[in-house]
């Protein structure tokens, strides 16, 4: 029987008394998407297909006991760039002015530069467990981000609700306690180092969960406060940064075969919008019905008008753009480890310019996507 | 009406909570846990024996149980060479005992006159019995002329 090289190199490198407590695992999730994007850049639209790479991934985690009741606890985490060895695909637009007689015209380029790294860190950190809780450090999600538990039903793909709504972060240096469960309750707190050190325009973030989880009901009130602030690129300039908040609260109900999530999010920005009104909101919902141990169907909906178009000054969030995703898809599970999921998925946002302050139809989004994913677990 | 729907709504949640104890979550894969706020909270699931970490236990669980048997191996391999050693040991002196014994010895003595050849044999008679505690054998007895005129008795002998 063959068997497989990297474990048995593997295995001959990495001492087995240090192997007991260590879980390595892994995801490779792809799919296979016909596009038909609105505005893919302004005024220009059109169909296209792309294998996409479903956050596929390696990790290792594990404990060891240091005392009765207390353990060392671990994870390191990367990204891999499953369908073309890179990660990064960043898209600058350049203009250019042209002086022809009788008119002067603008021409605009669009140049993207993809970046040669397969690799990207995910969840990693470092910490204590035992009978008080656990405290860990690192880069990882937030608590408010985490309150999504599985609610999310296309979590990670292209139907994502990270597109409409805020608080999807991964946080770098974060510091993070939990509570142990006390009848199915806990509480998570965090602190976010902004590692800057002007008083006046330091923002460190702090975010935190209230959470009751049992199989058939979930629920999780959560608040992130200058979290994304803390962890954007700083100038040594000092510039004054707005504060920003945000509240989410999240339910997920085990109805027999149907499991129902619903999601509610504000979002204070800082930053007045047309309408005076500070504080954006959106709402969520989604459904998967388990037809067999095999099929399940599922959709979700999502709207918002906290859809993030850019950055204005002092490096907020964009004021109040509306914007909506909507999914429907089907499982099949093939096996324990490999699920295929097809798919449809539309986004749309209203298209607001930020520099002219007004909605630009040649800005606005309305993208369809038709797909077909494999995802194997490891 | 709503009374009713609101108390069947109560009754089931009520019993959602008193029964949540018992209705455990079942272990998702290793890296789905990872995804989760507890990911270190699942102490109950044992992916020991799950995808690729189930492969690299295995790996690991047949290094140590392949290291084990070599070292049964070894083991009872040594055991066997010490027999064997000591089996030719003793074999080994046997053997040396045997050849020892069937070398032919030699002795000898002069002498000058007649008289004193009753009693030169004697002698080397008696050194051959205390050379063989079994008994011995005459093969050869040769008289020998010696530069000095006398003559040399010679004589061969194998133990029994």
């Amino acid at each position: 029987m063959k068997k497989a090289l990297l474990p048995l190199v593997i295995a001959s490198i990495v001492p087995s008394a240090a192997f007991a407590d260590v879980i390595v695992y892994g995801k490779a999730w792809l799919a296979f998407e016909n596009t038909d994007v609105k505005n893919f850049t302004p005024g220009v639209s059109g169909t296209f297909t792309d294998i996409r790479n479903n956050e596929s991934r390696l990790g290792v985690k594990g404990s060891e006991e240091i005392s009765d009741g207390l353990k060392a606890i671990y994870q390191y985490e990367l990204k891999i760039g499953a369908d073309d060895g890179k990660l990064n695909d960043k898209c600058d637009a350049t203009s250019t002015s042209v002086t022809t007689v009788p008119a002067a015209t603008t021409k605009t380029t669009t140049t993207c530069k993809i970046d040669g790294n397969p690799f990207s860190q995910r969840n990693t950190f470092i910490g204590l467990q035992g009978n008080f809780g656990t405290v860990k450090a690192g880069m990882f999600d937030t608590p408010l981000k985490l309150a999504q538990e599985k609610t999310d039903v296309f979590k990670d793909m292209t139907g994502d609700w990270k597109n409409v709504f805020q608080g999807e972060t991964r946080a770098k240096n974060i510091i993070q306690y939990s509570t142990p469960a006390f009848f199915h309750i806990t509480y998570n707190n965090a602190y976010v180092s902004s590692e800057q050190g002007y008083e006046n325009t330091a923002k460190n973030g702090y975010t935190h969960s209230l959470v009751y989880d049992t199989k058939a009901i979930y629920v999780a009130l959560a608040a992130d406060h200058n979290v994304s602030i803390a962890n954007s690129a700083q100038t040594f300039a000092p510039t004054p940064r707005l504060d920003t908040d945000i509240v989410r609260l999240v339910g997920r109900f085990l109805l027999g075969p149907v499991v129902l999530g619903v999601m509610y999010e504000t979002y204070d920005n800082g930053v007045a919008n047309s309408n005076g009104n500070e504080t954006l909101d959106g709402k969520m919902v989604s459904a998967i019905y388990n037809i067999t141990d095999k099929w399940a169907v599922k959709g979700q909906y999502g709207t918002s008008d906290m859809v993030d178009t850019g950055k204005v000054a002092g490096g907020n969030s964009a004021v109040k753009q509306s914007g909506n995703t909507a999914s429907i898809g089907a499982d099949y599970k093939m096996s324990k480890s490999t699920k295929l999921t097809g798919y449809f998925t539309t986004l749309k946002d209203d298209g607001f310019n930020t520099a002219t302050k007004l909605y630009d139809t040649k800005l606005e989004h309305d993208d369809k996507w038709v797909g077909l994913a494999m995802e194997f677990s490891f | 009406m709503l009374k009713k729907f609101l108390l069947c709504n109560l009754f089931w949640l009520m019993t959602t909570l008193v029964f949540a104890d018992e209705m455990k979550a079942e272990c998702e894969s290793a890296v789905d846990a990872a995804d989760r706020l507890g990911s270190n909270a699942n102490g109950d699931c044992d992916y020991s024996n799950t995808g690729l970490n189930g492969v690299l236990h295995r790996a690991i669980a047949n290094k140590e149980k392949v290291s084990t048997n070599k070292k049964v191996d070894t083991e009872t391999k040594i055991e066997k060479l010490d027999v064997a050693a000591s089996r030719e040991s003793v074999k080994a002196t046997a053997d040396t005992v045997t050849a020892k014994a069937i070398l032919p010895h030699v002795v000898s003595a002069e002498f000058g006159v007649a008289q004193q050849l009753v009693s030169v044999r004697y002698e080397l008679i008696r050194k051959a019995a205390r050379e063989c505690a079994k008994g011995f054998v005459l093969d050869k007895e040769r008289y020998l002329p010696t530069e000095t005129q006398l003559l040399q008795l010679e004589l061969t002998y194998s133990c029994l």
